[in-house]
């Protein structure tokens, strides 16, 4: 019964979503300095929130946890 | 992402090595040294080895990182880098779950240096400690189900027209019986899981989803998981569901836990 599906570039767009829903919209949140930017660019934290909007045709969650940045 | 006066200097910076942080774990954990190869080489991305900042009875486990490495991923949203991050963040959580609590780091969390990282897990000892407490001796199940639209089409040689409508009416009727049994036993399925579980989380949802949940279950309830997993599954497959089940997975989706860096 039990599927344990790992992340490749080979995994569907969807199980890439549901995957990077999980690994992003939840988990210990640093909120404060501890995120650093690149040559004035913040990194990946705020751009893989955007992505996750734009990857594929992202559903609603149920707790109203909507990805931010999708397009309108 | 504009001017702010209380970022650090750091920012205007272009750091030569900075620290990916996978998780947090108990003090005094060993990181699974014979896994570090394989673990670390995430497509696109530099193997590099698997550290421990410990301070006292907890740890954070991280990477070195060149910061540059991941400006192509911020820019260009390569799927295929972003993929190879999630692979590496996830094959590392779930190594240190299969030996312990673990609080996962939201993806792409980064940090300046090992003594802004001690000092973060000095912090918030009482409120890690308390959340890893939490989640100790559970792992999360993650359950989707969905329904695949019906393969018939129109009903063939139908040599009248009302025959055709009549074949065409029994058809929907019995698409429509076949979604509400589905709708039940995935409801049914869904109140077991819930039953056994210490806490349950909703999911993404797209337009053919059945159910999509996860559930934080004790893994001295597995058993009882699998029994219902195994009871249900197979009933709905055969009425043409798609059931995908994830799991033991690190508590992913039931750590929500917010560490205030030191002002």
């Amino acid at each position: 019964v039990t599927e344990v599906r790992t992340i490749t570039s080979g995994t569907s767009v969807d199980a890439l979503v549901d995957a990077l829903d999980r690994l992003i919209g939840n988990g210990v949140a640093v909120v404060g300095d501890l995120i650093i930017s690149v040559g004035g660019v913040d990194l990946i934290r705020v751009d893989l929130r955007a992505l996750l909007a734009t990857v594929g045709t992202v559903g609603t969650v149920g707790t109203g946890d909507e990805p931010e940045g999708g397009p309108t | 992402v504009s001017a702010d006066p209380t970022r650090s200097p750091l920012d205007e910076q272009v750091a030569e090595e900075c620290l990916y942080v996978y998780g947090i774990v108990d003090g005094g954990r060993q990181v699974p040294a014979n896994d570090v190869a394989a673990l670390s080489s995430g497509e696109g991305l530099e193997p590099a080895p698997l550290c421990l900042a410990t301070v006292d009875r907890v740890a954070a486990v991280y990477s070195p990182l060149d910061p540059r490495s991941l400006t192509a991923t911020a820019e260009d949203l390569a799927v295929e880098q972003l993929a190879g991050l999630a692979h590496r963040h996830d094959a590392v959580l779930r190594s240190l779950a299969a030996a312990g609590p673990v609080l996962p780091m939201r993806l792409g969390t980064l940090c300046a240096d090992e003594s802004r990282l001690t000092a973060l897990l000095r912090r918030s000892t009482t409120q890690i400690l308390a959340a890893l407490d939490d989640v100790r001796g559970s792992s999360e199940w993650s359950v989707r189900v969905s329904a695949q639209p019906s393969a018939s089409s129109s009903p063939a040689d139908e040599s009248t027209g009302t025959q055709y409508l009549l074949g065409r009416r029994q058809q929907r009727r019995r698409a429509v019986e076949q979604a509400e049994s589905v709708a039940r036993t995935a409801a049914v399925m869904d109140d077991e899981l819930a039953a056994l579980a210490r806490r349950t989380r909703d999911r993404l949802r797209r337009a053919d989803t059945v159910l999509a949940r996860s559930y934080l279950v004790a893994d001295a309830e597995r058993d009882d998981l699998m029994g219902v997993l195994a009871a249900t599954t197979e009933w709905l497959r055969a009425a043409g569901c798609t059931v995908e089940v994830e799991g033991p997975l690190p508590p992913y989706s039931f750590t929500d836990v917010e560490l205030e860096v030191a002002p």
